[in-house]
């Protein structure tokens, strides 16, 4: 009766496993399908702006770009050089040395010839003891805060509270803008007025000049290829349809734009937070949502920052470390959004799928590449089910993989060359047979090594 | 049953996957190959252009129309690029051969497909049926557009606006404006300078002497913000009335549209806005009172140095950079006023004012 039993709940975990996997899978195979569908008007709304005009208008929603730094002495001047020059009037651009222990500071003050000044600061938001402000009255556009190390959410905040414009845009110093970025951003925030957030593509700038990729080429280094693979599926297919019922969860704080007041109405970025890039975007659908407040998370589909991804596997584990840790940190930390009618869609839908495609997903589909073989060899299951379980698995993963490069090719026709887009075709059959169970495991690893991660995270800071 | 229902699953994924993988493949063929024609097409018709456009008006005409005719035949794609080449010589501010643009656009049909455009259902391809629509100033649109206003899209709200903003029908943008008054989708920057695209002239300025009127707050805020320039002068009195009985909102905007004047804005008004009871029409009065360098004007900002708020302090300081003898009054002010007059006038000289006084009120602080 007990062996009866034990076969009978092993059977049914076993289909379950199985179900469940076809389900996500097929899932994922609609999301792209979506964006496919979606991708044409994103193309038709791109012409019906108005770049040239826009770009050198006063009329525009002045930004201050806010970038964090710590210990970035390598990539910082170049980085700001290049914020210096982007197609747009109205913008400023505060870095914010997070107690940098590399010179980091020094290296900014002697490129930009600035000196200490007494500018004053509105202290919105908590933070760590400002240390001094410098200034080159040749250079308006650029200030730069020095405060005490306090992690990545106090150095944002302490931008937010130093900025001086209504909109601002977080971005990392080892991220590239593309030159009409803000007008985009802009124009987001232009064209309706309840627009809170904006985020846009990631593209990889690995071997790959910015804008166009102009002078550069696919990278030779294969875990990058499968990042920019991974990173259409990711940003671009999965995020057009969460945009477009107004859900999307992360606007990444490696590059985001956001409506200052109503940051500073939700206290800022957490601070001690793994994701802060998550978590601020999800207590920001919270407060408008109990508010009951028109709004927007706004997402636009248009190659508009660029950065650097990690192109060795040590590297690729602690980012996906990193993430997977943010995903529980913000998971952990709203649990009262999940299937709650009051948040709406981001609530009822696209929180409780984020938790099983992140969460969930990676442990269920190890399980199952696993267990569903070993199954079929103890004859708990049919050949033919073992089948559908790989063909879901891998066969919808290239079929979402090579549908993503679609999308990008008709948001951006110009980015890929026809040889590496025949390559990227050729690495998305690949990348399911491989890449993507690394990543799976990495995360399962990452979720495991979570309370360790967080431990440790109080002692440092983020970077 | 089974086993037919997987081979038709493995059949139909095999199907899907060789399938996007020969669309992927061609379109990027075709892509490759429209692009290489569209860049020798694009310098072609750009180069065919401009070697007309400014030509005596008998030859334009006659070229014109050769180039027109030959184009018309073209397939879509080309027209298409002409169409590009003239929205984004239109889109350019102050072109002097608008009007010749706009003449090859209407020969080359391009209004008609602008009509079709915005009665899409489709709204991306409706707000760039508007964009043209006000570019090639196709006044026969303004109907459609006004129509589409109705179905509250963003895109489609900021470039309806636009559009017939830069056509400068006045009984339409009236229209628009009472159509959409409380569900304004665009924000202020938006609208801002979608008014500033309204031709300049008497439609204009009798646009903006109703709108600042306006019973809707929000609308007569934005065309006060607006007024620039001429404008401002022209409207002086208007401002000068709503700047004394209008709400907190329109006071601040009439403070802001006094000062699109420079030196020549009412001073006895701004030294009044400075006493207001909302600091943010104070802060604005401030700053209002940079370029009028008299000595009224210097007296009221020294007092505001010692305003409450943060912003009118600082902005006064800014202001008070501009007049002669300012070094006199930040001296006095460092003097007798608290540290955060102090902190301003600091933070200002910081910022380009005379070095010596500077550091002297440096010291003085310390």
């Amino acid at each position: 009766m007990i062996v009866y039993f034990l076969y009978l709940l092993m059977r049914v975990v076993v289909m379950f496993v199985l179900w469940y996997v076809v389900v996500m899978a097929g899932v994922g195979v609609l999301q792209m399908l979506y964006a496919l569908y979606l991708a044409p008007r994103h193309v038709a709304r791109e012409k019906s702006f108005e770049y040239q005009t826009t770009g050198a208008s006063g009329n525009v929603p002045p930004i201050s770009l806010i970038v964090p730094a710590y210990n970035k002495k390598d990539d910082i001047v170049e980085s700001i050089k290049l914020m210096l020059n982007l197609n747009y009037l109205n913008y400023e651009i505060v870095v914010v040395n997070d107690g940098s222990t590399d010179g980091t500071l020094d290296t900014v003050i002697n490129a930009f010839s600035l000196h200490k000044t007494t500018y004053p600061i509105r202290e919105q938001l908590a933070t760590k003891k400002i240390q001094g402000v410098y200034y080159n009255p040749d250079i308006p556009r650029l200030r730069l805060v020095d405060k005490e190390n306090g992690g990545k959410s106090d150095t944002l905040n302490a931008g937010i509270n130093f900025s001086r414009f209504p909109y601002f845009v977080s971005i990392d110093p080892d991220s590239r803008l593309a030159a009409n970025a803000l007008v985009h951003i802009g124009m987001a925030f232009m064209h309706n007025k309840y627009t809170v957030s904006v985020g846009g593509i990631i593209r990889i700038s690995n071997d790959y000049g910015i804008d166009d990729g102009k002078g550069g080429s696919l990278s030779e280094n294969i875990w990058v290829r499968f990042q920019m693979l991974e990173y259409f599926r990711s940003f671009l297919v999965a995020r057009i349809g969460w945009n477009s019922i107004n859900s999307m969860l992360i606007v990444n704080n490696s590059f985001g734009a956001f409506q200052k007041s109503v940051v500073i109405q939700v206290g800022g970025y957490s601070p001690g937070v793994a994701g802060q890039d998550m978590d601020l975007v999800i207590k920001l659908h919270q407060y408008m949502r109990k508010k009951k407040y028109k709004y927007r998370v706004s997402f636009l589909p248009y190659p508009i920052w660029w950065t650097v991804v990690p192109d060795n596997l040590a590297s690729l584990f602690r980012q996906r470390r990193r993430w997977q840790s943010g995903l529980l940190d913000t998971f952990g930390r709203h649990p009262e959004m999940l299937l709650k009618p009051r948040y709406g869609i981001p609530g009822m839908l696209a929180m409780p799928y984020h938790f099983l495609a992140e969460v969930v997903t990676p442990c269920i589909e190890l399980l199952g590449y696993i267990a569903i073989p070993l199954a079929w060899n103890f004859g708990f299951l049919s050949l033919e089910s073992m089948v559908l379980f790989f063909t879901a698995s891998l066969g919808f993963g290239m079929i979402t993989s090579l549908g993503a490069l679609v999308v990008e090719d008709f948001t951006h026709p110009k980015f890929l060359t026809m040889k590496d887009s025949l390559r990227l075709s050729f690495l998305s059959i690949v990348e399911n047979l491989f890449y993507r169970q690394l990543t799976l495991v990495f995360r399962l690893a990452s979720m495991l090594l979570y309370r360790k991660y967080k431990q440790e995270g109080l002692k440092r800071r983020m970077a | 049953m089974h086993n037919t229902a997987l081979a038709f699953l493995l059949l139909s994924l095999a199907v899907a996957l060789v399938v996007l993988f020969g669309v992927n493949s061609l379109r990027k063929l075709v892509n490759n190959i429209r692009e290489r024609k569209a860049s020798a097409h694009r310098a072609a018709i750009k180069e065919r252009i401009e070697g007309f456009i400014d030509r005596p008006e008998g030859e334009f005409h006659e070229a014109m129309v050769d180039f027109t005719a030959k184009a018309l035949h073209r397939d879509k794609s080309y027209r298409a690029l002409v169409d590009e080449y003239l929205l984004g010589a239109l889109e350019l501010p102050g072109n002097a051969h608008q009007s010749r643009l706009i003449a090859i656009a209407e020969e080359m049909q391009f209004p008609e497909e602008c009509m079709a455009q915005i009665r899409s259902r489709n709204l991306e391809i409706s707000a760039l049926g508007s964009r043209r629509a006000g570019l090639y100033n196709v006044k026969e649109a303004v109907v459609e557009m006004l129509l589409v206003l109705d179905n509250l899209s963003s895109e489609n709200q900021f470039a309806v606006l636009l559009a017939l903003a830069r056509i400068g029908n006045k009984e339409a943008m009236d229209l628009a404006f009472e159509k959409i008054k409380t569900s304004v989708i665009i924000n202020e920057q938006a609208a801002i300078g979608i008014l500033s695209s309204f031709p300049n002239g008497t439609d204009k300025r009798k646009l903006f002497k109703k709108m600042i009127r306006s019973d809707t707050n929000y609308i007569a805020e934005l065309f006060l913000k607006a007024t620039e320039n001429e404008m401002a002068a022209s409207l002086v009195d208007d401002m000068k009335t709503v700047l004394h009985n209008g709400s907190k909102g329109v006071r601040a905007a009439a403070v802001r549209g006094l000062a699109s004047m420079g030196a020549n804005a009412p001073l006895d008004d701004l030294v009044q806005a400075l006493e207001d009871n909302d600091w943010e029409v104070r802060a604005l009065a401030a700053k209002a009172l940079g370029p009028v360098g008299t000595p009224k004007a210097s007296i009221a900002l020294f007092k505001a140095l010692s305003d409450q708020q943060w912003w009118v302090r600082q902005n006064a300081a800014k202001a008070m950079l501009c007049h002669p003898g300012y070094e006199t009054l930040f001296l006095l002010a460092a003097e007798i006023g608290d540290e955060y007059t102090r902190d301003s006038i600091l933070s200002v000289l910081e910022d380009g004012g005379n070095p010596l006084l500077l550091r002297y009120i440096k010291i003085m602080a310390a």
